[in-house]
């Protein structure tokens, strides 16, 4: 099925004042906090893959 | 967003209406009081888009009856704006690989893509925190 609206580009980019404010709640929840990175990293990856996110 | 601890047992989640739904993100913030700032930034954020709040807290109640039942989801939309975004909003929750390009279209009949922006947004805001908070008060609960 086509979509009747098409999107072009990023969809985030319609907001960059929200996702500026997303990018620095995501910076301190990776850099602070007691659970290392390499856990962090583990948890993302087998997250992205389980939800076929391609981030 | 409010600092309330989020405390109480199930039974005390389920009765709150959909206007306390924001007052329930405590148990994640006990352990990480440091994303308290970043996190109430971002929200408003997201609430100063082109989304009225009305609709914001009615999609962030159907996500929290539907994950930890701590609000009620509400009636159907009144129109069919609210209706398309809720079902949207409903799909987002429970599976969102369901969401196909019909469902998105319905929203975009009434929403601007920016709208769509902030609703994807502000519903895995909704759904992460929800998730976060069953679980942190389940152990919590379960320490009890």
């Amino acid at each position: 099925m086509t979509a009747r609206h098409p999107i072009r580009g990023n969809i985030l980019d319609e907001l960059p004042e929200a996702w500026a404010a997303f990018e620095r709640l995501y910076g301190t929840l990776w850099s602070h906090g007691t659970v290392d990175h390499v856990t962090k990293e583990t948890a993302r990856l087998r997250n992205a893959r389980l939800t076929d996110c391609g981030l | 967003m409010s600092s309330a601890t989020g405390g109480g047992g199930l039974a005390d989640r389920r009765r709150r209406s959909p206007t306390h739904a924001r007052a329930t993100n405590g148990a994640g913030l006990r352990v990480r009081p440091d994303l308290a700032a970043p996190l109430d930034a971002y929200r408003a954020a997201l609430r100063d888009g082109p989304l009225d709040d009305g609709l914001l807290d009615r999609c962030e109640a159907l996500v929290r009856c539907r994950i930890d039942r701590s609000a009620e989801a509400g009636e159907d939309g009144g129109n069919p704006r609210e209706r398309a975004v809720l079902a949207f909003a409903d799909q987002f929750v429970v599976d969102p690989h369901g969401i196909d390009d019909g469902m998105r279209d319905a929203v975009l009949d009434h929403c601007s893509t920016a709208e769509l922006a902030v609703l994807v947004q502000w519903l895995a805001l909704a759904d992460g925190m929800a998730r976060f908070d069953a679980v942190l008060n389940a152990a919590t609960e379960g320490e009890a």
